[in-house]
């Protein structure tokens, strides 16, 4: 800061670009990160959202792998392997999850000819291939976390994702230059003062939160640092396998010959593998099945206890067997970290950005910080249009009403629309008939057009009438959701009481809150228009001489 | 040659984003060519504070302002620092 | 449940020590009171609102070791504040009650538990 305010000549132009880069930074990419910041915080709790959108499913936690014998291990590999050496005799790759405590069944994942991955689900006793009558088929937790990291949108969604992540740093640090009087406001917020208030909520939701918002920007892009930073690798390496061999410590990944050759017993390789770590196995991948190059990669059960307390975990141990002569190629020793302190660092970020030490406490505490960073995010595109309400800015000339009201109606459908389109894929999940094909693309493509349906809404209503609409739809329909719940699968909150199932239990208390909210909101919201209904007739008309 | 207010505003986000881009590419090499720690370790050290140093950059484009001024000392830091970067990886890897 | 009262000592001491910080600041006293706080009490309020702050870090270590223990002291400190300007924006006295009450509870249960 010291260097740049030195190149100004004036410490007050310095300031005034960082205000400048962060007012319209922010504004640009204010709605695609709240749709990132708004997913990722309810992601947090993908594993109950996922229990709670699957309610023919076990419960979780009631199924526990640390009870299951080798036999049955064994068993439940076996089913998979006959299903796969059915379904896709030449892929790019098998993986055989056992049944765990998120999900009792046996998963098994696929490539097909297309190179898309395909999925299904086993009944872990009998086999058989689990269908939408016995479980809904549902994209669960999944939706938020995808939506979080990718928008749904593969490759060019992460590095959409990568884009505006960089935004909301350069928008922390501008904010924190332009901030004048960070201690001395830390705890203010003064209500009901128009203008003041939004730029305090504003103020106090960042500064509060700041360390949490840094920490969850740059570990976000950590997470991704190989596919955003690749340069380092490329001028240092000839293939990135060679680099993704001495990180992980491992020998290099084969590519494929075309060679045909006959799969080795998928079981064996499992019990071969459990034999050597001398522990129970998770999960089985194959690259590249029936290539001569194929090879297996088994994978310890994860224990929990065994990493209390770390953040950087100890390996499950790990089995990497050729997986056509059944010899061995690596063995990675359980309960220990054996990579280098530069991983160990990129592992500890990984850790902090997933939230997955710590248990609830921690997930109840960025789910609150998340909040306040969608809060951060929401008060910063409102405070944009409420200030220039007040008196037209005349950034744009002629055009200046025109931008300004579509970046109103950005600003609603991006902040209540995309809420009302969250709480709407879970009635989704209870409403669509359950024989729909392709149920869970079915979720996704509703979920956006719900989200697409509120900007169209926003653009036909007046802008005030628009926001206190799309509140009140996000109130009801929070507020009715375990109607809904009990209507159409019999379960509901004294239900999920008396069975101890908290995880439903918090979910629905959850959303029942931000129902009561969306109802306090909308009251807050229609006093205060009833007191400015005069204002309003001055509302987008520019001031010609504020130029 | 002048550009219009758009015009510069668009050359300066340019600026930031994809000479941003390339000049912290070229501190990553750098970087990764000088730490005294394995090829792979130096790697990874470089790549995980290239995000800090973007941000830098990226600030530093918006307090110049001018676009012209933002684009020469860029361009310049990027071949020097990323030639250098690369000579070293060479020489000493 | 362990892990569940940890926390919630944990939150509590922070909110305690967050709020006495604040009311250290003469902008957000008068919110509450008229008065202004004479410097000495105004010195002790800021010493026993760290050193609260300090205390806070013992249930969340004792439960989840140094490491993550620190995580999530911080995480709790950013909790703790955002509580603390959400409540004493509308409800200034009981912000203000609900800290002495933490403060009193969350102190008591330490020794308790330390003395177990």
């Amino acid at each position: 800061m010291k260097q740049a305010t030195a190149v100004n000549n004036e410490p007050g132009r310095f300031r005034q670009a960082m205000a400048w880069l962060h007012t319209w930074g922010g504004l640009v990419a204010s709605w695609a990160l709240f749709a990132i910041f708004l997913t990722g915080t309810i992601g947090v709790f993908d594993d109950d959202i996922t229990h709670w959108m699957n309610p023919e499913r076990a419960m979780v936690g009631e199924f526990d792998p640390q009870t299951n014998t080798q036999q049955q291990r064994l068993d439940a590999v076996t089913k998979g392997e006959a299903y796969l050496r059915d379904i896709a005799p030449q892929s790019h790759l098998w993986r055989i999850r056992l049944p765990s405590e998120v999900d009792p069944a046996i998963g098994l994942t696929w490539e097909n000819e297309n190179e898309q991955f395909q999925q299904a689900r086993l009944h872990p006793v009998s086999g058989e291939l689990l269908t939408q009558k016995q479980e809904r088929e549902t994209q669960g937790g999944h939706h938020f976390v995808h939506m979080h990291f990718e928008f749904h949108a593969g490759t060019a969604g992460i590095w959409l994702v990568g884009f505006f992540t960089m935004i909301m740093l350069v928008a922390l640090v501008s904010g924190i230059i332009i901030h004048k009087r960070i201690f001395k406001d830390f705890f203010t917020f003064r209500p009901g003062k128009g203008q003041r208030s939004w730029l305090d909520a504003h103020n106090a939701s960042s500064v509060l939160s700041l360390p949490f918002q840094l920490m969850i920007a740059y570990t976000g892009l950590i997470v991704f640092v190989t596919v955003y930073m690749p340069v380092g690798v490329i001028a240092n390496y000839d293939h990135p396998r060679t680099f993704f061999a001495e990180v992980f410590n491992q020998p290099e990944h084969r590519p494929e010959t075309g060679i045909q050759a006959e799969v080795y017993p998928v079981t064996e390789l499992f019990e071969k593998a459990e034999a050597l770590m001398e522990k129970p196995a998770s999960f089985i991948s194959v690259e590249h099945p029936g290539d001569s190059s194929a090879v297996a990669k088994v994978f310890g059960l994860f224990e929990k206890e065994k990493n209390t307390g770390r953040l950087l975990f100890l390996s499950s141990g790990q089995v990497i067997l050729d997986a056509v002569t059944g010899e061995l190629l690596h063995i990675e020793a359980p309960d220990l970290f054996d990579k280098s302190n530069a991983f160990a660092a990129q592992r500890i970020m990984r850790t902090l950005h997933f939230a997955n030490f710590g248990g609830y406490t921690v997930r109840w505490i960025y789910f609150i910080l998340g909040m306040a960073g969608t809060i951060m995010m929401a008060t910063g595109a409102i405070l944009f249009m409420v200030k220039r309400r007040q008196r037209s800015l005349n950034e744009f000339g002629a055009q200046t009403p025109k931008v300004y009201r579509a970046i109103e109606v950005l600003n609603i459908s991006a902040i209540s629309g995309l809420m009302v389109a969250c709480i709407a894929f879970f009635w989704v999940n209870r409403l669509l008939p359950l024989e729909v094909a392709d149920r869970a693309g079915w979720e996704i493509k509703l979920f956006f057009f719900i989200w697409l349906g509120s900007l169209l809404h926003a653009a036909l209503r007046p802008a005030s009438r628009a926001w206190i609409e799309q509140l009140i739809g996000f109130a009801v329909l929070s507020l009715l959701l375990p109607i809904v719940n009990w209507l159409t699968t019999g379960q509901h909150l004294f239900h999920y009481f008396a069975r101890g199932d908290w995880s439903n239990v918090g979910f629905e208390l959850t959303i029942l809150l931000f129902g009561v909210l969306g109802v306090f909101t909308v009251k807050i919201l229609k006093r205060k228009q009833q007191k400015t209904i005069t204002e309003a007739n001055r509302v987008y008309k520019p001031e010609s001489e504020s130029a | 040659m002048t550009l219009s207010y758009p015009g510069r505003i668009f050359s300066l986000l340019l600026a930031a984003t994809f000479g941003g881009y390339l000049l912290t590419s070229a501190v990553v090499i750098l970087v990764a060519a000088i730490l005294p720690l394995s090829r792979a370790d130096a790697v990874i050290t470089s790549s995980l504070l290239s995000f800090a140093v973007y941000t830098a950059v990226i600030i530093w484009v918006f307090a110049v302002k001018d676009a012209k001024r933002a684009w020469t000392g860029m361009l310049s830091a990027t071949v020097i620092i990323g030639g250098t970067g690369l000579l070293l990886t060479e020489l000493l890897r | 449940m362990n892990m569940l009262l940890m926390m919630l000592l944990g939150t509590a001491l922070c909110y305690a020590g967050m709020a006495g910080l604040s009311l250290a600041m003469p902008r957000n006293y008068s919110q509450l009171n008229a008065a202004k706080l004479s410097a000495r009490n105004n010195f002790v309020l800021r010493v026993a609102s760290i050193a609260l702050l300090i205390v806070s870090l013992w249930p969340v270590i004792s439960m989840w070791g140094v490491v993550v223990g620190i995580v999530i002291w911080l995480g709790l400190l950013s909790v703790a504040a955002v509580m603390w300007v959400s409540l004493l924006a509308y409800w200034p006295r009981l912000a203000t009650a609900k800290a002495l009450g933490l403060s009193v509870v969350g102190l008591a249960s330490c020794v308790v538990l330390w003395l177990c």
